[in-house]
């Protein structure tokens, strides 16, 4: 996984301060660093053959998220390491316990059989660890490609998902079916509405979630480049959500007129295709909108 | 060194131990059916009980599964729709299915629904390894096409199934006792004992 290069503290103990490297010297250090580099080789070694596993059963398409976020995030990884040799390091309790805890939902995750937990709790482990051990400056400057090596957790897992598309089904169908009611005859019954007396069922395929998630890995990118606000990531999670719910109302609205000018058939035919331009035309909003919220820092990933 | 100091890295090696420790420990408990029952009780509601005192082993026969839909691999999670012998033959979709996320051939081969009235569909969940249930969903499809089927299951999940006189549905689960072919074949036998106790 990628996020395990960032852990690397060889090179990046070189440039520890003195007065802040632990008591003891930097040959014991090392050693610490050493033993924690081996503890979690042996963490992560079973996991490499079940996320090959995991992947390997799926086709290309189901995983292009995936490879995409090891081969970014592993480039961000190096020349973040590299960067981070000016960075101060300090030691941090908090840091400790929150590996503590991290640690604890991970073992949980391994006796409740639950790949996701352990794949996300793996990842706070890293963060934790960096916290802990290099301090929050080091954190700080390697949390980009800690949030974005979420991307890398190989699936939702079904229960979670339909959570989220259900409620995205419900206020597509509603938005769009208002809309549409402004200019031709239309009702709905759940997620499901009818034109001309033909039913189109907005299944979770058409609730944006693939859409949203798209939108959320080219932000996850672009935070790897630029350097953010912090009250950015907030204004960004709330702002992509808002943008694909109104844009897969739009796709929805146009899918009804199409149903009522012309045929269901078309309808049915036109709706898949009209998000490679409403994704596109999405993307420019989000690129607009954050560049706004960019801090004129750059980060040294980039 | 000093203390604050030690202590921290203590607890950051024992973090970082403890996962694959444990891990370790759970692995062989998970091999052993009978620490499996220990830790996930069987807990039969009381209908999939009366279902299950009622049901005739004769219900149980000779398998016929068609995988109709296989979803999420990843998540090594199965769908099948399980329906008359007399219907559909290709078995060994399905199994293939099955076999490739960890079941044995032969507990798939005992798995069976065998009706003597009406037409009876039922979906099998069958999840593996990831958690220790297993669920049988189920619905007399009457008038419902096959296309609308798949849409008819996503409601079932979540909830949004409108309650249509046509649909009978029932959600049965139990724990896996850690043998497949045992919980699959309750399964299948609740399915077969509920549905009869409706439409008779």
């Amino acid at each position: 996984m990628a996020n395990i290069k960032m852990i690397t503290p060889v090179a990046e103990k070189r440039s520890m301060p003195a007065q802040q490297a632990p008591a003891g010297g930097s040959r014991r250090h090392a050693a610490w660093f050493a033993l924690w580099g081996v503890l979690f080789l042996l963490l992560l070694a079973p996991a490499t053959t079940t996320v090959y596993a995991e992947l390997s059963k799926r086709s290309f398409n189901d995983n292009y998220i995936q490879y995409t976020t090891a081969v970014v995030g592993s480039i961000a990884a190096w020349r973040l390491s590299r960067s981070a040799r000016t960075i101060p390091a300090a030691s941090s309790m908090l840091g400790a316990v929150a590996l503590a805890i991290t640690s604890a939902v991970n073992s949980l995750a391994v006796l409740l059989h639950m790949a996701t937990l352990w794949d996300i709790s793996i990842i706070a482990m890293v963060g934790s660890f960096i916290l802990a051990v290099r301090g929050p400056a080091k954190l700080q400057h390697y949390l980009p490609l800690i949030l974005f090596s979420f991307f890398i957790v190989p699936d939702m897992p079904d229960e979670l998902r339909l959570k989220i598309s259900l409620p995205l089904q419900m206020i597509t169908t509603k938005g769009s079916v208002a809309l549409a009611h402004l200019f031709i005859p239309i009702s709905s019954i759940g997620h499901t509405f009818i034109v001309n007396g033909h039913p189109f069922d907005v299944a979770p395929g058409c609730s944006g979630l693939n859409m949203w998630i798209s939108f959320l890995f080219a932000f996850g990118i672009w935070q790897l480049i630029d350097r953010f606000r912090p009250h950015a990531y907030g204004i960004m999670a709330i702002g992509i959500g808002v943008l694909t719910m109104a844009l897969n109302v739009v796709r929805l609205f146009i899918t009804a007129l199409v149903a009522y000018y012309i045929s269901a058939d078309q309808a049915l035919a036109i709706h898949a295709n009209l998000e490679a331009v409403l994704v596109p035309l999405g993307l420019l909003l989000l690129f607009y909108v954050g560049g706004r919220l960019r801090s004129a820092e750059k980060t040294t990933a980039a | 060194m000093q203390k604050k100091q030690l202590l921290l890295n203590l607890i950051v090696t024992a973090s970082l131990a403890f996962p694959g420790i444990a891990a370790g420990a759970f692995q062989q408990e998970m091999s052993a059916a009978e620490k499996i029952k220990a830790l996930h009780p069987v807990k039969l509601p009381a209908q999939l009980g009366d279902a299950l005192a009622k049901a005739s082993p004769a219900d149980v026969d000779q398998p016929d599964l068609v995988c109709k839909r296989y979803i999420s691999p990843a998540n090594a999670r199965l769908w099948a729709m399980v329906r008359q012998t007399s219907i559909f033959t290709q078995i060994h979709d399905f199994t293939d299915c099955l076999i490739s996320n960890g079941y044995k051939p032969e507990s798939v081969k005992r798995v069976a629904v065998k009706t003597d009235a009406g037409t009876m569909d039922a979906q099998i969940l069958a999840t593996h390894g990831k958690a220790n249930s297993l669920a049988i969903l189920w619905f007399q499809t009457g008038t419902i096409s096959g296309a609308d089927r798949w849409q008819w299951r996503q409601r079932l999940l979540t909830g949004g199934m409108p309650k249509l006189p046509v649909c009978r549905e029932t959600q049965i689960s139990l724990k896996r006792s850690g043998d497949d072919q045992q919980d699959m074949r309750k399964l299948t036998e609740a399915a077969v004992s509920v549905y009869r106790s409706q439409i008779e």
